[in-house]
C-alpha cells in the first residue's frame, strides 16, 4: 500500500438526470479509487450508469439535464469541485470513446487532432516530433497523419483516438467501451495496444464495458455495477472465479453461454426494467434468493473475510453464513 | 444435450443459388457486396451465416428475403422463384419466412401499437374483434411477454430492448413460418438478455420445427445454436459446413483467425478460469452459483465504506 | 401508459409559451373572419362617412380613406380573404406536394426523375411575375389566386415529402411489413407516409404566410379583384395618400406582418414540437 493518494478517487458519487419533473439517479452513491498503474474495469450492462460515471468524472455531463448531486471526487488527493472537472482532462484524465468517428473532427487530418492535443496538454513539447512518436505507439505508420478519418478504418480511427489521448500524457486513461463498436478481429488488436501502451507508460486504466471477457483480459481490479450501484468489486481474477454476487454470477453464466440440463442458456429472469427509484436492493426484482429485507433495504458493502479488498453488496451473502 | 437434429420430412426450405449483387459507390466505383453465393436451409435446420461488417451478410439477408433483386442468381423459398416472377405471387408465397432484425428502434412502425403491430401480421385473415385479440395475446403469451393483455396498448419505444426483441419475434412467428431469417438479432441486445432470446428461439424451434438463417458475426453465438454454420467474408461463403467442425477444426484461414478471436475468460496470468463451455454437453452442468473457486467459506464484515 | 407520438408533440406544443401566444393570434384572427363583418355591419364604422381622409381619432379608430370608408372595416373583411386564400393555397399546395413527393420518393427511378423535374420548374418560375401574368391573362379572381400560388408552393412541399420518404422506406419495419405480403400502395400510403408527414405540416404553416404576402403583392398591383377587401388592394389603395394619409398603408401593412409572424412562429413551433431534442438521456 502505497503512501501516494490514488489518482483518482470517488466517494458516495451520485449522479441525477432530470426528465421533465422526474429526476432519475443514474449513478447513485458509488465509491471507488484507482490507483497509479492500476488496471481497473466497471462492468455493467445499458442502464448500470457506466458511461454516466465515466462522463461525470471528467465533466462531461449533458448540462441542465444532469449533474452531480451528492458526493466528492479527489484527484491525486485533492477535491476537485463540479465546476472544476474539466480540469482534470489533460494532464490527470484523458479519454478514449466507443465511437471514434463521432468524436473526431471530420474536417482536421489526423496529425492535425494529434498535434491540437500535444499543443493544448503538453506546451513546450516539439509537436511534429512528438505527433510522429505518438503515431509509433500506436502503430500506425507515420503516413497516417495527413489521413482524415472518413478515410481511415475502424481499428484506426481508435488508434488516432488513443493517440490524442496519450499526446496529454495523463495518469489515468478513460476507456469508454473502446472495442464495442469494431469487429471481432480488429479488437483484440487494439485491446493488445492499450494493455501495451498503459503497461510501458505506467498509467493507470479505466475500462468500462458490458463484456466480461474483455474487462478480465485487461484489468487487475473490478467493479459491477447495477442500475447505477455497485454490487461487487475486487481483484478481477477472484471475482471472475468465485462471483458472490447473484447478479455477477448471471452476468458470468451469460458470458460464459452456461447451459442447464434441458440444453438452455442459464439466464437471469426478467429485465431491468424502468428506471423508477425503488427503494431496497436494485437487483431484488430479479433475485431468486430475494428476502424482504432485500426489498426494502439498499444492502451497504460488506466485505468478504480473509479479502479485505473484496466487497459485494448483498444481504443474501451476509445470510448464508450466519454464525 | 447436443443440438437436436432436425425432424420431420427433409428438404430444402430456402436455396440460395450462384447470387452476387453488386453497388455503385458515390464515387463511380463498383463494389462487390456479395460474389456467387450459394447457400440452402432444410425444413427444420438452423444454418448460421457467420461474418463481419462489411462481408455482405446483411446485403445477402435482404436478397434471401426477397427485398433485393440480385444481379445474378436465383432464390427459391419451397422450391418456389421469389425472383422474375409477379407482385402478387410474391407476395402469397413469401409469407412463409419471416425477418427478425436487430433491435435498432426502426422494428417498428412508431405509430402503431403493440396490437395493431401484431393484428397486421396474423396469419388467419378471418380472425375479428376479440378472438383477434385474444389470439394476439397468446401470442404475446408464447414470446414470453406477460401478461399479454397488458402489452396490448403499448407502444414499442416503450418496451424495454429485450421486450422488443420478444415482439420481433411475436411477428415472425404470427405468420406461423417456415423459416425465419434472423439479422443480428442479439447484437442490441444486453448479455443477461441474450440468454433468454436464445432461450426463446430454441423453444420454439422444438415447438414448431421452424428453420433458423441466423446471421451474426458472433461465430461463438453461432457454435451455441446452429447445426450448419457459413463463414462469409468479402462477399464470399469462404467456409461451410457442420457447426462444431467448422469452429473445432477450421479450414479456412479467416474462420481460424475469427475462431482464435472468441474471447474467453481466461486472464492473462493469475487465476485458473473453468474452461470455456464447448457445444453442449461435453463439460458438466455449472452449478448454479458459479462458484468454482476455493472451497473455504467466507464471513463477512459489515465495512464503513471501501 | 400508452403514451402516442402524437399526444406527445401535442403536449410539448402545450408547454411552448411561444405556440400560445402565435396560435392564439392565429385563433383571433379566425374569429374576426368569421363574425367580424357581421359585428361591424350595424356600427358607424360601416357606413361611408362623410370624413374624407381624416386620421385615426375616437371616432373614425383607424381612420378613412378617400371615400370615406373606414380603414378599420375594410381590415376586418380583408382577414377573411387573406385567411381564405392563405389556407387554401396552402392546403392545396401540401396535398399535391405531398402526393407528388411520396410517389417520386418511394418509387425512385424514372419517376422520381421526371417528377423532380417538373417540380423543378414551377420553382424557378419567379413567383410573382408567373402571379401576375396568369392573373393578367386569366383575369382577377379569388380563386385564381389561390390556384396561382398553389402552382407555386407545392414543389417545396414535394421536395420535402419527398426526402421523408426517402429517410423512412429504408426503416426495418417498412422490410417487416414487405415481409408479411402488404402491397406496395398500402406500404407507402399508411405506414411511410403517416411517419414522413411531420415537417409537411410545420412548412404547410410558412405556406400560409407566403400565400398571404403574394396575395397581398398581388392586390399591390391591382391584380386581384377590387370588389372582394383585400390588405393588398388598401396598400394599393394607399399609395397615392402616402403621404396625406399614411393610415392607409401602415396598418394594412401591419396586419400582414403580424399575420405572417405568427403563422410562420406558429409553424416553427409544430416543427419544433414535431421534432424533440433527446435531451435526456440516462446512461
Amino acid at each position: 500500500m502505497t503512501a501516494l493518494a490514488p489518482v483518482l478517487e470517488v466517494a458516495d458519487l451520485r449522479v441525477a438526470f432530470r426528465s421533465g419533473i422526474d429526476t432519475i439517479a443514474a449513478v447513485d452513491g458509488v465509491s471507488l479509487a484507482i490507483r497509479a498503474g492500476e488496471t481497473v474495469g466497471i462492468v455493467g450492462e445499458s442502464g448500470s450508469g457506466k458511461s454516466t460515471l465515466a462522463r461525470a468524472l471528467i465533466g462531461l455531463l449533458p448540462k441542465g439535464a444532469a449533474a452531480i448531486t451528492r458526493g466528492d471526487i479527489r484527484a491525486n488527493g485533492v477535491p476537485v469541485p463540479q465546476t472544476a472537472l474539466a480540469r482534470l482532462r489533460g494532464r490527470v484524465i484523458a479519454m478514449v470513446f466507443q465511437d471514434p468517428l463521432s468524436y473526431l473532427n471530420p474536417l482536421m487530418t489526423a496529425g492535425r487532432q494529434i498535434a491540437e492535443s500535444v499543443r493544448r496538454h503538453d506546451p513546450g513539447a516539439a509537436v511534429t516530433a512528438r505527433v510522429e512518436e505518438l503515431l509509433a505507439a500506436v502503430k500506425l505508420p507515420a503516413a497516417a497523419r495527413s489521413f482524415y478519418p472518413h478515410e481511415l478504418s475502424g481499428g484506426m480511427r481508435q488508434r488516432v483516438l488513443l493517440a490524442i489521448a496519450l499526446g496529454c500524457r495523463p495518469q489515468l486513461l478513460v476507456a469508454d467501451e473502446p472495442t464495442t463498436a469494431l469487429d471481432a478481429t480488429t479488437q483484440e488488436e487494439i485491446l493488445a495496444l492499450i494493455r501495451e501502451v498503459v503497461g510501458s507508460l505506467g498509467m493507470a486504466l479505466l475500462l468500462i464495458s458490458h463484456d466480461l471477457a474483455v474487462v478480465s483480459t485487461m484489468c487487475e481490479r473490478v467493479h459491477v455495477m447495477y442500475r447505477g450501484r455497485l454490487v461487487e468489486s475486487g481483484a478481477a481474477a477472484r471475482i471472475f472465479a468465485a462471483p458472490r454476487h447473484p447478479y455477477t454470477r448471471g452476468l458470468l453464466n451469460a458470458a460464459r453461454a452456461a447451459r442447464d440440463e434441458n440444453g438452455r442458456f442459464v439466464v437471469i429472469e426478467g429485465d431491468a426494467g424502468a428506471p423508477v427509484e425503488r427503494a431496497g436492493c436494485p437487483f431484488a426484482i430479479r433475485c431468486d434468493d430475494a428476502s424482504e429485507r432485500c426489498r426494502a433495504e439498499a444492502p451497504p458493502a460488506f466485505s468478504v473475510a480473509d479479502f479485505a479488498d473484496h466487497s459485494v453488496h448483498c444481504w443474501r451473502v451476509e445470510d448464508r453464513v450466519d454464525a | 444435450m447436443s443440438t437436436p437434429e432436425p425432424s420431420a420430412a427433409p428438404g430444402p426450405v430456402l436455396e440460395i443459388s450462384g447470387v452476387s449483387r453488386n453497388f455503385r459507390r458515390r464515387g463511380g466505383e463498383t463494389v462487390a457486396a456479395v460474389r456467387g453465393v450459394s447457400l440452402t436451409v432444410n425444413r427444420g435446420e438452423t444454418v448460421a451465416l457467420v461474418g463481419e461488417s462489411g462481408s455482405g451478410k446483411s446485403t445477402l439477408a435482404r436478397i434471401a428475403l426477397g427485398l433485393l433483386p440480385p444481379d445474378t442468381g436465383q432464390v427459391k423459398l419451397l422450391g418456389e422463384p421469389l425472383y422474375g416472377i409477379a407482385a402478387a405471387r410474391l407476395r402469397r408465397i413469401r409469407t412463409a419466412m419471416q425477418p427478425v432484425f436487430q433491435d435498432s428502434g426502426a422494428a417498428f412502425n412508431p405509430r402503431r401499437t403493440v396490437q395493431q403491430l401484431l393484428a397486421q401480421a396474423v396469419a388467419d385473415r378471418s380472425l375479428q374483434g376479440t378472438r383477434l385479440q385474444s389470439h394476439i395475446v397468446s401470442l404475446l403469451e408464447r414470446v414470453r411477454l406477460r401478461p399479454g393483455s397488458e402489452f396490448l396498448m403499448r407502444f414499442p419505444h416503450e418496451l424495454s430492448g429485450g421486450q422488443r426483441q420478444r415482439l420481433a419475434i411475436a411477428r415472425a412467428i404470427a405468420m406461423n413460418p417456415i423459416l425465419i431469417v434472423a439479422d443480428e438479432p442479439l447484437s442490441g441486445a444486453d448479455v443477461s438478455t441474450r440468454g433468454q432470446i436464445l432461450n426463446l428461439l430454441l423453444d420454439l424451434r422444438d415447438s414448431s420445427g421452424v428453420a433458423y438463417l441466423f446471421i451474426t458475426h458472433d461465430i461463438a453465438i453461432a457454435q451455441a445454436f446452429a447445426h450448419r454454420v457459413a463463414v462469409m467474408y468479402r462477399g464470399e461463403i469462404v467456409e461451410h459446413g457442420d457447426a462444431t467442425t467448422v469452429i473445432d477444426s477450421p479450414a479456412d484461414p479467416y474462420t481460424r483467425r475469427l475462431v482464435a478471436a472468441i474471447r474467453t475468460l481466461d486472464g492473462p496470468a493469475t487465476a485458473a478460469f473453468p474452461p470455456r463451455l464447448r457445444g453442449n454437453g461435453a463439460s458438466p452442468s455449472p452449478s448454479r452459483d458459479g462458484t468454482t473457486g476455493p472451497g473455504a467459506e467466507s464471513r463477512l464484515r459489515q465495512v464503513a465504506g471501501l | 401508459m400508452a403514451i402516442s407520438a402524437g399526444s406527445r408533440a401535442w403536449q410539448r406544443l402545450k408547454r411552448n409559451p411561444l405556440a400560445w401566444v402565435s396560435g392564439g393570434f392565429i385563433l383571433l384572427l379566425v374569429v374576426i373572419a368569421a363574425i367580424g363583418p357581421s359585428l361591424l355591419q350595424d356600427t358607424t364604422q360601416s357606413q361611408i362617412s362623410n370624413d374624407l381622409l381624416s386620421g385615426p381619432s375616437r371616432t373614425t379608430l383607424l381612420g378613412t380613406d378617400e371615400l370615406g370608408r373606414s380603414i378599420l372595416t375594410q381590415l376586418v373583411y380583408g382577414v377573411r380573404t387573406s385567411l381564405l386564400v392563405g389556407v387554401l393555397a396552402a392546403a392545396s399546395a401540401t396535398l399535391f406536394g405531398t402526393a407528388i413527393g411520396a410517389i417520386a420518393g418511394f418509387s425512385g427511378g424514372a419517376i422520381d426523375l421526371v417528377l423532380m423535374r417538373i417540380a423543378e420548374v414551377f420553382q424557378v418560375m419567379p413567383t410573382f411575375i408567373l402571379g401576375a401574368v396568369i392573373v393578367a391573362l386569366a383575369g382577377p379572381g379569388v380563386f385564381r389566386v389561390v390556384v396561382v400560388i398553389a402552382l407555386l408552393a407545392w414543389p417545396q412541399t414535394a421536395r420535402v415529402m419527398r426526402g421523408e420518404v426517402l429517410r423512412v422506406k429504408s426503416l426495418e419495419f417498412v422490410a417487416a411489413v414487405r415481409c408479411l405480403g402488404m402491397r406496395e400502395s398500402a406500404i407507402l400510403w399508411s405506414e411511410i407516409v403517416p411517419n414522413a408527414i411531420a415537417p409537411v405540416i410545420a412548412l404547410g404553416t410558412l405556406v400560409i404566410g407566403q400565400a398571404i404576402l403574394l396575395e397581398a403583392a398581388l392586390g399591390f398591383f391591382g391584380l386581384t379583384t377590387p370588389d372582394v377587401a383585400s390588405w393588398g388592394l388598401l396598400l394599393n389603395d394607399g399609395q397615392r395618400f402616402i403621404r396625406q394619409a399614411w393610415w392607409i398603408s401602415v396598418f394594412p401593412g401591419l396586419a400582414i406582418l403580424a399575420t405572417v409572424l405568427a403563422f410562420n412562429l406558429f409553424g416553427d413551433c409544430i416543427g419544433a414540437a414535431l421534432n424533440p431534442r433527446a435531451k435526456e438521456r440516462a446512461a
